[in-house]
């Protein structure tokens, strides 16, 4: 049967060889196009979780619908402790987070104020990293400030001078203290450049009035892909009180997640026109072949051979062709992730969008399992279901009738 | 000998067409699953870039704004401009000028008896915003502001939620007063406002313009005049203001939206690419139906040829078959086209993508827009690169040798 299905592939070489290259070219369109879009996605969760949020956060329950002040972590020293502990994790920070007005003498502004733990601090954001001027924390008592970019800017200040904090405290108490301006960061995105200042958490902790309490503690993984893994693992390890939760990064952003299935889903009806597009070219193609075999099938009927060995060989013929052609851009689409991989994909715009969500102007795709199957795998149950219209045919042959056509 | 008439090669051209309808079928679909998916898609990719471009301008932005040269990087109380003259005047209350706000903008914070937030004044006399900004058209809960002058405040949904308050309740703001010292009043909350976008029911506070100015203490001074004009006429009147205030910044909403236009650019770039690979999959089908067809009438070319028929009317033949097929298929498609954007007319509701599209500022709710001009490319790309790829089948079939073919079953 093999055999039989071989040759009846070749008997119209041309016919073969277009409706191969037709499958092999859409496989090779869906499978760089899904790698361009898994690999983007990469670069988006990476660049927003690593940049601040981390991957997991744990909270009291409310916190994060809403933030204020008295919803906090407390006696949190042991829990760090145990959180550093869970497998996939691979640093655990505290945070403390409130709002205030900054002046400098020109200037007032609102600002993000995040008290933070210098030594592990760096282990979950990139912040203290980016401190282009100046220098980051090196205790947690230390007193001074690190600011954004932008407010820096926006308040007239520079490295050692002074910023008047003013905000409200635990319990409605009055925050207020004057630090001098240690480090200026960049971290290209606006918001944090334009609002955060970062302080040290001692400091943060006595102006605040916040005794040893926190509001957050900030997880980074070692692998973004397990993170539901290893939230499951500290939710089973009982190390929570009932009212503290543990939230993913998709949970603290959700916006990014929809995004990135808006944006697969706008992406599959784009591509369920190409392999429609493509099925039609197969069905017609063994269409074609089933109908030019009208005579050949009959004589084989009448001489006893069953319908549905016939049909079987018609849908091995087409497994073996679809399947070619499948591999054929499978090939060709790894081809082309890789050379973009190399110098980069991007259409004009690209940069000045991909600026304003913190991301590189190119996007870099990789190849991957999924980019490679998952386009791919849908043309090929298209493309059978489509073929399954031609082949049962077979069954309505009337082989006295069929023999007498030329 | 007499020639033979283009009419009767089109008649054969179309008579082979039926000669099996179902392999004609399936390459008029694909030419019509061709056509549908570029313009239908693109139009719901214009309708996504519209509620873009729409969201920008109701955002406090307008088509074009006047304001203090270094107010866009520094937008504080000290970067303003004086409430507009009479040569201003003359322009923003020409016909070209839909409507037009001057309004005073600056950073502050809001505080309630439990939170504060940082975010942004604006003070508004509230009868010009009402065909310009997404504020003019009224509140959720309690009342608009009546005028300039009124004393109270309008808040974001989000933001009431926020700070743990409501309406009625009171809430103080603040924010650098014109002598570098923090300004501050109290204000009641006289009713909430829902935008789309809940960044923008934190970033935005509305106030009475009047109210604003004396507590910065800047006078009639305003931030910013921002404007909607009729259309096509943000050139001219672009060029107006520039004229009459040299001493002030007038961008228009491209310059003022980067991001928007940017990603505008983005997807239709991708869409371009998207219908190029189409086109070229519908070639494939298509050169493929033609293939068959000139196989199985092998015999019959070599016939015709052997009758005396010169093989540019074999080749005409052949072409004129694909344009019927693709003729036919081109209006199939552009009718499915019509009936998908037809039946999408009232909106495609994307809320269960809410967040997502908040995250780079798009509605929730996408309206089709069809362009004359991309039914045009959308069917000259398709038509024009289909009928390409099926020269080389056509080429083919005008050169049978004439012996051979018809020695062929």
């Amino acid at each position: 049967m093999l055999k039989l299905a071989w040759r009846n592939i070749w008997r119209h070489p041309r016919r073969t060889l277009l409706t191969l290259l037709a499958i092999a070219f859409a496989s090779a369109v869906l499978v760089f196009f899904i790698g361009l879009q898994l690999s983007s996605y990469d670069a988006t969760i990476n660049a927003t979780i690593s940049i601040f949020n981390g991957a997991l956060q744990i909270q009291k329950e409310g916190y994060h619908d809403s933030p204020q002040m008295r919803l906090t972590l407390d006696d949190s020293n042991k829990l760090l402790e145990e959180v550093r502990k869970v497998e996939g994790v691979r640093a655990a920070a505290p945070r403390a987070v409130g709002f205030a007005l900054l002046s400098s003498g020109s200037r007032t502004y609102g600002a993000q104020v995040v008290g933070v733990e210098p030594e592990v601090e760096a282990q979950v954001s990139t912040i203290p990293g980016l401190v282009k001027r100046g220098r980051y924390f090196q205790r947690s008592d230390e007193l001074g400030v690190v600011i954004g970019e932008d407010l820096a800017r926006n308040l007239k200040v520079s490295l050692g001078d002074e910023l008047t904090l003013l905000g409200q405290g635990m319990e409605g108490s009055m925050a207020a203290t004057v630090l001098p301006v240690v480090g200026i960061f960049s971290s290209g995105s606006e918001e944090l450049d334009r609002l955060m200042a970062q302080l040290p958490l001692d400091t943060f902790r006595e102006t605040f009035s916040m005794r040893g309490s926190i509001h957050s503690i900030v997880i980074s993984v070692d692998r973004v892909a397990d993170v539901e893994d290893i939230e499951k693992r500290i939710v089973d390890s009982e190390l929570l009180d009932p009212n503290q939760v543990v939230l993913r990064w998709d949970e603290l952003i959700p916006g990014i997640k929809q995004m990135i299935e808006l944006d697969m889903s706008s992406g599959w009806f784009f591509y369920s026109t190409l392999i429609m597009i493509v099925a039609f070219s197969v069905v017609n193609t063994f269409f074609m072949a089933v109908l030019e075999r009208t005579r050949e099938f009959c004589v084989m009927l009448s001489l006893g051979m069953r319908p549905g060995y016939l049909c079987r060989t018609v849908i091995l013929e087409s497994v073996m062709l679809v399947a070619g052609g499948i591999i054929a851009g499978m090939l060709l689409g790894a081809l082309i992730i890789l050379y973009f991989g190399k110098v980069g994909f991007s259409v004009p715009g690209m940069e000045e969008m991909a600026r304003q969500f913190n991301l590189p102007g190119a996007i870099y795709p990789r190849v991957s399992l999924r980019a490679l199957t998952d386009g791919p795998s849908v043309i090929f149950l298209t493309s059978l279901f489509a073929v399954l219209f031609p082949a049962t045919r077979v069954w309505r042959l009337n082989p006295i009738e069929g023999i007498r056509q030329v | 000998m007499r020639a033979v008439s283009p009419s009767l090669v089109f008649r054969l051209s179309s008579r082979n067409i039926w000669r099996n309808p179902k392999r004609s079928l399936f390459t008029l679909l694909a030419v019509a699953v061709g056509i549908w998916s570029a313009m239908a898609l693109g139009a719901f990719t214009r309708g996504l870039n519209q509620t873009l471009v729409l969201k920008a301008i109701n955002n406090l932005t307008g088509h074009i704004k006047v304001m203090h040269p270094d107010y866009r990087r520094d937008p504080v109380v000290q970067n303003r401009i004086e409430a507009a003259g009479a040569e201003m005047l003359s322009v923003l209350d020409s016909d070209a000028v839909k409507s037009w706000a001057a309004r005073v903008r600056v950073p502050g914070v809001v505080m309630s008896e439990r939170e504060s937030q940082g975010t942004t004044l604006v003070g508004i006399d509230p009868a010009s915003e009402v065909n310009l900004s997404f504020i003019g058209k009224g509140v959720h809960d309690g009342r608009m502001l009546e005028d300039e002058l009124d004393g109270g405040v309008l808040l974001g949904r989000k933001m009431l939620e926020v700070l743990q308050t409501d309406v009625g309740k009171r809430v103080v703001l603040m924010s650098e007063g014109v002598d570098g010292a923090v300004a501050d009043r109290g204000f009641r909350i006289v009713g909430a406002f829902d935008a789309e976008l809940e960044a923008t029911e934190r970033n935005y506070v509305f106030v009475g313009r009047n109210v604003l100015q004396k507590m910065l203490g800047i006078g009639t001074d305003v931030s910013e005049i921002s404007l909607r004009v009729a259309d096509g006429r943000q050139d001219d009147v672009q060029r107006a203001l520039r004229d009459v205030a040299k001493d002030s910044l007038v961008e228009n909403w491209e310059t003022l939206e980067p991001l928007t236009v940017s990603m505008r650019d983005v997807q239709s770039g991708f869409l371009h690419i998207w219908n190029v690979i189409v086109v070229i999959a519908v070639g494939f089908g298509l050169m493929n139906t033609l293939f068959m067809a000139i196989f199985e009438r092998t015999r019959e070319f070599g016939l015709f040829r052997a009758i005396g028929m010169r093989p540019a009317m074999i080749y005409l033949q052949v072409v004129g078959e694909s344009v019927v097929l693709l003729v036919l298929g081109a209006l199939l498609g552009n009718l499915l086209a019509l009936g998908t954007i037809g039946y999408f007319a009232g909106g495609l509701d994307l809320s269960r993508f809410a967040q997502g599209l908040e995250h780079f500022g798009a509605s929730r709710i996408v309206y089709p827009i069809l362009r004359l001009s991309d039914v045009v490319t959308s069917n000259a790309t398709i038509i024009v690169l289909a009928l390409l790829s099926t020269l080389y089948p056509a080429w083919r079939a005008s050169r049978l040798e004439p012996v051979e073919a018809l020695s062929k079953i």
